[in-house]
């Protein structure tokens, strides 16, 4: 039976033991025989409900006060070889200027990556981010965005044609008629993906490239607020102290149209030779929606204004990676995925 | 279109230098591509957007230069006044009584000539004289149609000055004859073509289509067979020229030539540029006339031809103008509601400002509040209220507009459930190490063919290895593989998500289906003392990013066995590949890649694969019962559902299902089963007979060799079983066990050990 005396006599056993452990793990055969599982006060605790119930308080305080006490020498003993085992510790000394061992890490493409974070941005100027075909009609790629067969508008946008008037779509704009066609106004959407052309490989061309289209229509659209949102876009991308400036342009699905040239990456605008000295870099074609095609999608161009833009997503990713070719996108070379 | 500033200047007072010019152009619409120093000369390179077919000519760049800088422009008298005395030709006009020896007989019904007094450049009146006549058949396609006649030319070098400009403008000196009628077609924007008036037959032209089986060797030599959608210019026997497009060989200007006949004509844009695609032959004229030339230049260009060709070659006009027009080309009359350009455009302009830039465009202007505008027939753009509001706004400056945001109620943004998926995917396979590869969705014939099912080829291939849309994504991820291996980059994880297609038949819309490929091949970890052995990646590496993949992507109950159907395109190692089946659905394959295919790359490690058919997955995985329903009824297969991207599928959310609360109990077993036994089925026996108590089992070695008998193999296995509500006993631990050795031993044949 425990009592009190005992209880004084196993706290200096206890302490003693802890003094005489020399190593780490002689201490932990003491931990282990006073307070492990089957251990000595371990054991006294349970023996605590022999004892006429009257006693206990005064016998679980006691207990209580001797476990904090052997964990203390445990502690302090620890703490004691610690810090004399410095020495051993020094014998594992490892050279920390050794280089990691390295573990697969996958990314992302850049472009795809690319896409997503303008997608995003767009996102938050409260755009819905919707998807399209990538195979479509002659109707809906050009006709339907008032580019009737034989436009000269065609020439920029030689096509792949698979047979019945399908083709590979030259531009996401096709996402906007098919949105145009589902939804009522108000609506904004934007659509990102793969686009094809006829057009044969350089360092700045390639019959598959990428791009982000998006549109808005409302009551009291206006070509002002086609700028504010593309400011915001251009600023959120490139960079809070990037200037853009909008000229006179030609699409055939917008008027007035415009294209969107933002201040140089590289110079700063001072001109230099990614810009051709111009100081500007042109990044997107935009406008306001032409009548007609609200009118193909059965939209009263006189109540609803609508504004679009498309932005190639190669030359923004070549920009703000440095990127200088763009069949580096294609060419799947890890060495070159890895770096961006 | 390049522009010498020194021709320029004939029209337009510019001090600017040309660096001043660059940067202010492109706020009027025209872009500058390059600034080049010819000679003493600086021309600037012009992108003139194929709506603007007056600035395909100096004087209508110099117009456009004028009113940004705020200048006069100076005129070439000729551009003003009128080809002698016909300043309008008469509408359908019958010619008088020939009185020359040339004069047309038997005129058809649509011939429409003028004869008047002529005069030469000087002014001099000649004598009215037929000396051709002119018969349109076709009036769509030709709505205007004038031709002069020019004797005693001299041909030869034109002048030093005419060939720098021409040359500083793009244009090589050919002859005085044919180089006054490019001088003009620059300058003035109107192309024009010289004949050898004694080379045309019976002094007649026609406008007529060409006729099937009629062939006509063009200026550059080439024999072009025509069919009957295309124009040409005829004379009594043969085509002689390429309606717009190009000249004949043989009624070329040459040294003997004497007389010269001059056309210059409108040609209907879409005719032109049908034929000019037809014939894959773009020209200077081919490319004015397809945008659009001004209806009332022919004339014009005729006057100031005329005068050049006496300057340059001393030839004088003999007969007046033979002007045909029997479409007339009305200017278009639009209004213009101030209220309405300002709404669109976001910023105030007064309506006196709005007028005062149309009539600077050329426009006359009318009306009380809306404006009346009357546009000049060189622009052939504008035909509505819009453009009108695009011509104010460009010139009151596309700078000026203020940026706003837009009002009205703020709307949420969303991102469809199919790009969430796609973005899933994505942060899935990365986290698994592999890097994501974008190949062309065009590859050759043959890599389209290896990916089973009709592949969908290019009407109109630019090259022949890109000549069909790929069926697979396989090719190009093996294609990835040995780039790679050509690169020494010897470890390589990739993946792609991207679109397969299908053909459904001849003129239908081939299908278009959302795929996944991943590739793996070599070390997934490295590093100093790191044994290669254990760290390449093999068929269960990539088994695991699958397991991962499906997971992330919450597709429930999904099934890996070995394929039921065969490897026709020799994709596999036949020892090494599996199928993934979600319902009745094969919904992904992986394996090996076939030795065959792999050796002749020396690849430095075997190369895995998987093609994920997400399209599949999440078509049978969003619709299992309605999959079912048809399946019962036997309806065909390809009679799939529409995949709606924007509606399905929502992600699965995935959900927190507590922390165990008591101890669990490991145990481990050792199964000996014949080879053909499956280890999936092994660990599926084991599941269903350990449950409900069963939390996970974890094959953790695989044995063949003594003391296990041959065609045998032991598999071990840990279980740890834990029940939610208590401290599991050693009895009931045993107990489940034991379930699972009499399950497996009566189930799989297996021999349990230890």
């Amino acid at each position: 039976m425990a009592d009190l005396t005992r209880l004084q006599e196993l706290q200096r056993q206890a302490e003693l033991e802890c003094a005489a452990a020399e190593t780490a793990e002689a201490l932990e055969q003491v931990r282990v025989r006073y307070l492990g599982r089957h251990g000595i006060v371990t054991q006294a605790f349970a023996e605590i409900t022999a004892i006429p119930p009257t006693e206990r308080p005064q016998l679980g305080e006691a207990l209580n006060a001797l476990k904090s006490a052997v964990e203390a020498a445990l502690r302090a003993r620890a703490d004691a070889l610690a810090a004399a085992t410095g020495r051993s510790q020094d014998a594992e000394r490892l050279d920390v200027t050794l280089p990691g061992r390295p573990l697969a890490v996958g990314r992302t493409h850049v472009l795809s990556r690319t896409m997503e974070e303008i997608a995003q941005i767009f996102l938050g100027l409260g755009f819905e981010v919707v998807d399209g075909p990538e195979v479509e009609h002659d109707r809906d790629n050009f006709e339907r965005l008032n580019i009737p067969p034989y436009h000269p508008a065609r020439d920029a946008q030689d096509s792949f044609y698979l047979g019945g008037g399908w083709l590979l779509r030259t531009h996401t704009t096709v996402v906007d008629v098919h949105v145009l066609d589902a939804r009522r106004p108000p609506m904004r959407a934007v659509s990102y993906g793969h686009c094809y052309r006829r057009d044969p490989v350089d360092a700045s061309h390639s019959p598959m490239f990428h791009q982000l289209d998006g549109f808005m229509v409302d009551e009291g659209v206006r070509f002002s607020d086609l700028k504010g949102v593309l400011l915001a876009f251009a600023r959120a991308f490139f960079g809070l102290e990037t200037r853009v400036r909008f000229t006179p342009s030609y699409f055939p699905f917008t008027e007035p149209s415009a294209e969107m040239a933002i201040s140089c990456v590289m110079c700063g605008g001072r001109g230099c030779a990614v810009c051709k000295r111009s100081g500007w870099l042109e990044i997107l074609g935009c406008g306001m929606f032409h009548p007609r095609v609200l009118e193909m999608a059965g939209i009263d161009p006189e109540k609803y204004t609508a504004f679009a833009f498309g932005i190639g997503m190669d030359r923004p990713a070549m920009l703000k990676h440095r990127i200088d070719d763009i069949r580096l996108f294609f060419e799947n070379d890890l060495r070159f995925l890895r770096q961006v | 279109m390049r522009v010498p500033l020194e021709w320029l200047r004939e029209f337009v007072e510019v001090g600017e230098s040309a660096d001043v010019l660059a940067e202010r152009l492109p706020g009027i619409g025209l872009g500058v591509e390059a600034v080049d120093r010819v000679g003493e000369d600086t021309v600037l390179a012009l992108e003139v957007t194929s709506n603007r077919p007056d600035c395909m000519g100096l004087l209508g760049v110099a117009r456009e230069v004028a009113i940004l800088f705020g200048r006069p422009l100076r005129l070439p008298a000729e551009y003003e006044s009128s080809f002698g005395a016909l300043r309008h030709p008469v509408r359908g006009a019958r010619p008088r009584s020939p009185d020359g020896p040339d004069s047309p007989e038997g005129t058809p019904a649509r011939l429409m000539t003028r004869t008047g007094p002529g005069r030469d450049a000087r002014g001099t009146v000649f004598p009215a004289a037929w000396r051709v006549a002119i018969a349109i058949e076709e009036p769509e396609g030709c709505p205007r149609f004038t031709a002069s006649v020019i004797e005693d030319v001299r041909v030869g070098p034109s002048p030093d000055w005419m060939q720098r400009r021409l040359e500083a403008a793009g244009i090589r000196p050919i002859n005085n004859v044919v180089d006054v009628t490019n001088y003009v077609m620059l300058e003035f924007g109107q192309p024009m073509h010289a004949f050898d008036y004694a080379r045309i037959g019976g002094r007649r032209l026609i406008v007529r289509r060409a006729r099937r089986g009629e062939a006509l060797e063009t200026l550059d030599g080439v024999t072009r067979p025509l069919d009957d959608i295309m124009l040409v210019v005829a004379d009594e026997r043969r085509a002689i020229s390429l309606a717009g497009i190009i000249g004949g060989r043989e009624t070329e200007i040459g040294p003997g030539t004497t007389s010269v006949l001059l056309e210059a004509a409108y040609w209907d844009p879409p005719t032109i540029a049908r034929t000019a695609r037809r014939l894959g032959v773009r020209t200077e004229a081919s490319s004015r006339f397809e945008r659009g030339t001004d209806p009332e230049g022919p004339p014009r260009a005729q006057t100031r031809a005329a005068r050049l060709l006496a300057e340059a070659s001393g030839g004088r006009v003999v007969s007046s103008l033979a002007d045909v027009y029997p479409k007339p080309i009305m200017p278009r009359v639009i209004h213009l509601r101030p209220e309405r350009a300002v709404a669109v455009l976001g910023v105030e302009i007064s309506r006196e400002e709005m007028a005062r830039s149309l009539r600077l465009l050329g426009c006359e202007i009318g009306g009380t509040r809306a404006l009346t505008v009357r546009v000049p027939t060189f622009r052939p753009d504008v035909v509505r209220e819009e453009d009108l509001i695009e011509e104010v706004i460009r010139l009151h400056g596309y700078d000026r507009v203020p940026p706003t945001l837009p009002r009205g109620e703020t709307t949420a943004g969303s991102v469809v459930p199919v790009l969430r998926v796609d973005g899933r995917v994505r942060e899935s396979l990365t986290r698994c190490g592999l890097t994501e590869v974008l190949t062309f969705t065009l590859v050759t014939p043959e890599a389209a063919a290896s990916g089973g099912g009709t592949p969908v080829g290019l009407e109109n291939p630019l090259v022949t290895d890109q000549a069909a849309l790929r069926t697979s994504l396989l090719p190009g991820l093996l294609e990835v593989l040995v780039t790679n291996t050509t690169h020494r980059v010897r470890d390589v994880h990739i993946f792609e998500l991207g679109r397969v297609f299908r053909s459904r038949g001849v003129g239908e819309r081939p299908e278009e289906r959302r795929a996944i490929g991943i590739a793996v091949m070599g070390r997934w970890r490295s590093g100093w003392n790191v044994p290669a052995e254990h760290t390449v990646a093999d068929l269960f590496h990539l088994r695991w990013i699958l397991d991962a993949l499906l997971g992330d992507l919450g597709v429930p109950g999904w099934q890996v066995s070995a394929p039921r159907d065969p490897d026709p395109d020799g994709w596999w190692h036949s020892g090494r590949v599996a199928e993934v089946a979600h319902g009745d659905r094969i919904v992904a394959r992986f394996g090996e890649l076939h030795p065959t295919r792999a050796s002749p790359h020396r690849f430095p490690h075997r190369a895995y694969l998987a093609e994920v058919d997400l399209e599949g997955l999440l078509l049978s995985w969003q619709s299992l019962p309605a999959l079912a329903r048809r399946g019962e009824k036997g309806a065909k297969p390809q009679s799939e559902p529409a995949f709606d991207p924007s509606v399905r599928p929502l992600l699965p959310v995935r959900t927190y299902a507590g922390l165990p609360r008591y101890p669990d109990v490991e145990r481990d077993l050792a199964v000996v089963v014949p080879n053909s036994r499956p280890g999936g089925q092994v660990e599926a026996i084991i599941r269903e007979a350990a449950a409900p108590l069963l939390e996970a089992v974890e094959l953790f070695d695989v044995y063949t060799g003594p003391p296990v008998p041959v065609g045998h193999r032991n598999l071990a296995y840990r279980l740890r079983l834990r029940a939610p509500d208590r401290t599991l006993t050693t009895e009931e631990a045993e107990e489940i066990m034991e379930r699972v050795r009499i399950a497996l031993r009566t189930r799989a044949g297996a021999q349990i050990r230890a």
